[in-house]
């Protein structure tokens, strides 16, 4: 296992590093200087103390050696300083990554619990009733736009109902546990909407496929029941694609998190990002990117090693 | 088994883990414009009987809540302009004294003096005034609040470009010398709002340090809690030199989406919500749930030419282009109608100092537009015009432009940029590389402020003016004589209309939906909102 890690820690850093050059790349290719933004609120600033903020800010010379010079301060572990607001980049980070985590932990717990049950469901009632009832669920939650999705349940689920809170994390001077999950409950469900629409396709595909192995003929013809086999026997050979598209959709949560943040007002990685890309402040963009990047490469990381516990024969082979 | 049990929980684990991580008197004086002297404050205070008599259906007590799309970065007071920004920062702390339309009104400052010459402003501050952790509040703070501007490169501190002088007179009176006469500064000097010396004294960068998260002001809330991205929670500080602020709480919640902001509204968890198209209006005008305040928001948005692109230096080219408009119909289409925003005749609003509403405008002229492209041989060329898409109803505008230029024979490309983008393009770059741009500024009532944006200030490098107009802009300033300064106001205006510098669009109203019993939004009309705290209540 330790073999996996090493390996997959090995394979993230060029990853990382091709990332961070597109990233880099692209950023500056758009129209725009982050200079201007500070310029702006500074007024009085002479052409020397603009050069030398440009050469404080890293600012100065090609994109190329801006690019370095960032990857150097990288390394050393240093993320920069906000051009915008002057505050470090690794603590306005700090400040919304918990945020965003729970959320986007929230949403794949809910993910996972929802749809691994209906795809068994799905796949064992094949072509019936209530597999065609789920397949159709399914495509409204693929095909649906999440931005829609928010506003939607905002207005049955909190202006009509009055269920649940109209945005962001807490109720004012309430930092209780249930005043958050109440906060919590819409934007997760319209995050996992469209992960739960894709597992359980995946989900009844291998079970359909599962249920006609012989080990399941052997286990009918023992007398176990077919919850028994559908719940204990192909689902842990259900489990494998799951585990691959979740480590994939790590990812995508966090991005997809941008759209619900701002919906829902909760305050995370989204909407700093968000904030930060429409003032081209360069070093917290590259923050943020690198880090949904990390989380991706951590996503997958986790996913292998879920591997070798769901499938020992991957496990076997990395020993031989 | 007990493996895959256990691939089982790790999966379950993994994500849970992660998610473990995881009313008081306002005191208020005439204009300044001329006097060399003003008399204190302390003899305008006989307006509190009317208030007086308000108060007794006033709420004691409450929250107001007030929705804002992005959060501050910092709450030291002078962090990044936003309107976000100054909208948080400002119940915290307190200005010296507000000038605006025709009247002083006095927050920290007791008084001032212009000396004879013009070039000397005392200020002195009220007695026994207090930080909100209790310290004094100074002539020494007000120095070194100063100084610090100075550092920072804030226009407070600065004139043109020259150092204005501060030093501290006694315990309570400072006196600025300006390196010339200005008009204009009284008004920039009274909106300074001094951060206290006992907590910045020493520090570098007082905008990212950790003393300004605590945000020791004057103003009438003090800081509870702040919860990036999410809330500024404020509360009120009773023993309030001006006297007790009406709502215990002002809360300002961040909600990105203004759509998400009318849920909330409508669910009763915001006090009051900022709408800016017409069916909204309509909408909660209809509604008796709710009041609608409607004021000039003070910002005026224009259409500017590019001197540096190689079709719009020539003057003809720019007339057609202006004359080939319809400003009625553009702000009808874009903006809806006038409750939303009314038609400057030109650069400077009604309530400008200086400006007698002599100019007059443009008008559309479709056969001279029509002359003029022939003649400038601009037919079937291509027009690029560039405006700001994060700003509400820029796009809408735009394209009607495109509209009813193709109907002289104008082809125009559009280009939406986001705000830094635009920025860069309008007012950094001289390559010439558009013809059209659209903007919009906050207008303070004070003219000069218009001069870095169009009269040979930092800004107004693709503005088509000539030297003899800049030349007026200094002159403007320079006289605290209102006659002159009018007179030369009114030649600028004249100036920009002549040459087709810009063409005014519109003078958007600041209109915000309040929920029934909330009041005092339309005492007074200052953007960002709101001046003064004290104004605001909820009747019982």
């Amino acid at each position: 296992m330790k073999d996996i890690l090493l390996k997959r820690l090995l394979e993230s850093i060029p990853v990382l590093f091709l990332v961070s050059v597109f990233c880099f790349a692209i950023i500056h290719a758009a129209p725009g200087d982050p200079m201007d933004m500070y310029i702006i609120n500074n007024d009085n600033m002479t052409e020397e103390q603009i050069e030398e903020l440009r050469e404080d800010l890293g600012l100065n010379g090609t994109v190329v050696e801006q690019y370095f010079s960032w990857l150097k301060n990288i390394i050393k572990g240093e993320f920069g300083i906000s051009v915008v607001n002057k505050q470090p980049v690794i603590r306005l980070i700090g400040d919304r990554l918990p945020n965003t985590i729970l959320l986007m932990a929230t949403s794949m717990v809910l993910s996972l619990v929802i749809s691994i049950p209906l795809g068994l469901i799905a796949g064992y009632h094949k072509n019936k009733f209530i597999d065609n009832l789920i397949g159709f669920t399914c495509y409204i939650g693929i095909s649906i736009p999440t931005f829609w999705l928010g506003f939607m349940l905002l207005i049955v689920f909190s202006l009509r109902l009055a269920w649940f809170p109209s945005g962001g994390m807490h109720s004012i001077g309430n930092e209780s546990l249930g005043d958050t999950l109440l906060h919590l409950v819409l934007p997760s469900v319209v995050l996992s909407l469209n992960n739960i629409a894709v597992y359980i396709r995946y989900i009844r595909s291998n079970t359909i496929s599962q249920l006609e192995e012989d080990y399941v003929l052997t286990a009918k013809s023992k007398g176990d029941n077919s919850k028994k086999i559908l719940f204990y026997e192909v689902l842990k050979n259900c489990l494998l694609p799951v585990i691959t598209i979740a480590g994939m959709n790590f990812g995508t949560i966090v991005t997809g998190s941008f759209v619900v943040e701002s919906v829902f007002g909760w305050p995370g990685m989204g909407t700093l990002a968000l904030s930060a890309i429409g003032t081209r402040d360069y070093p917290l963009v590259m923050g943020c990117t690198m880090l949904s990047c990390l989380i991706l490469v951590i996503g997958n990381i986790m996913a292998d090693i879920l591997y070798g516990f769901a499938d020992p024969r991957i496990k076997q082979g990395v020993k031989k | 088994m007990k493996k895959r049990l256990l691939a089982l929980m790790l999966a379950a684990a993994m994500t849970l883990s992660m998610a473990a991580c995881g009313s008081s008197t306002q005191e208020t004086e005439k204009p300044a414009e001329e006097a060399k002297t003003e008399q204190p404050a302390e003899e305008k205070k006989e307006e509190s009987t009317e208030n007086k008599e308000a108060s007794a259906e006033k709420e004691d007590g409450g929250v107001f809540v007030y929705p804002l799309p992005s959060d501050a970065q910092s709450l030291f007071v002078y962090n990044e302009a936003s309107h976000e920004s100054l909208t948080m920062v400002k119940p915290i702390y307190d200005p010296l004294f507000v000038i605006d339309k025709g009247e002083v009104r006095y927050y920290l400052a007791d008084k001032y003096e212009i000396s004879e010459d013009g070039r000397n402003i005392t200020i002195q501050l009220k007695d026994g005034l207090k930080w909100h952790d209790g310290e004094k509040l100074t002539a020494e703070d007000i120095v070194f609040s100063f100084e610090t501007c100075g550092r920072i490169n804030k226009s407070y501190a600065f004139l043109d470009g020259e150092p204005v002088g501060i030093e501290q007179v006694d315990d309570l009176t400072v006196k600025l010398t300006l390196p010339r006469v200005s008009a204009s500064y009284l008004k920039t000097i009274g909106g300074f709002q001094p951060f206290p010396k006992h907590i910045y004294e020493g520090i570098e960068e007082p905008v990212s340090s950790e003393e300004s998260m605590n945000a020791i002001g004057s103003g009438p809330y003090k800081l509870e809690k702040w919860t990036k991205g999410e809330s500024l929670v404020l509360t009120r500080v009773e023993d309030y030199y001006r006297g007790k602020p009406n709502f215990e709480k002002v809360i300002f919640k961040i909600i990105p989406e203004s759509s998400a902001q009318e849920i909330a509204f409508e669910k009763g968890e915001l006090s009051v919500q900022r709408i800016t198209d017409q069916q909204k209006l309509d909408k909660y005008k209809a509604d008796d749930r709710y009041k609608v305040f409607s004021f000039p928001e003070g910002r005026e948005n224009y259409l500017q030419f590019n001197a540096n692109s190689e079709l719009t230096k020539d003057v003809n080219v720019r007339k057609a282009i202006t004359l080939a408009l319809n400003v009625e119909e553009i702000v009808a289409g874009a903006f809806g109608s006038s409750d939303i925003a009314t038609i400057p005749e030109t650069l400077f609003l009604p309530n400008v100092v200086g400006n007698d509403n002599s100019v007059q405008g443009y008008r559309q002229d479709l056969e001279t537009a029509k002359k003029l492209v022939e003649e400038t041989g601009l037919s079937g060329k291509t027009i690029r015009l560039i405006y700001n898409s994060s700003r509400d109803n820029m796009e809408s505008t735009a394209l009607i432009i495109q509209q009813q230029l193709q109907e002289v024979g104008l082809n125009v490309s559009l280009e939406g940029l986001e705000t830094s983008g635009f920025f860069n393009k309008f007012f950094y770059t001289a390559e010439g590389d558009w013809e059209i741009g659209l903007n919009g500024f906050p207008v303070t009532g004070e003219p000069n402020s218009h001069k870095g944006m169009f009269g040979g200030g930092g800004l107004s490098q693709n503005v088509p003016i000539t030297d003899e107009v800049k030349e007026l802009w200094i002159k403007g300033d320079s006289t605290n004589d209102i006659t002159e300064r009018t007179k030369y106001y009114t030649q600028i205006q004249q100036e920009y209309v002549d040459n087709y510098v810009m063409l005014p669009l519109t003078s958007t109203n600041f209109i915000l939906v309040a929920q029934k019993g909330y009041e005092g939004f339309d005492e007074i009309h200052v953007v960002p909102a709101f001046e003064d705290y004290l104004k605001l209540y909820k009747t019982k």
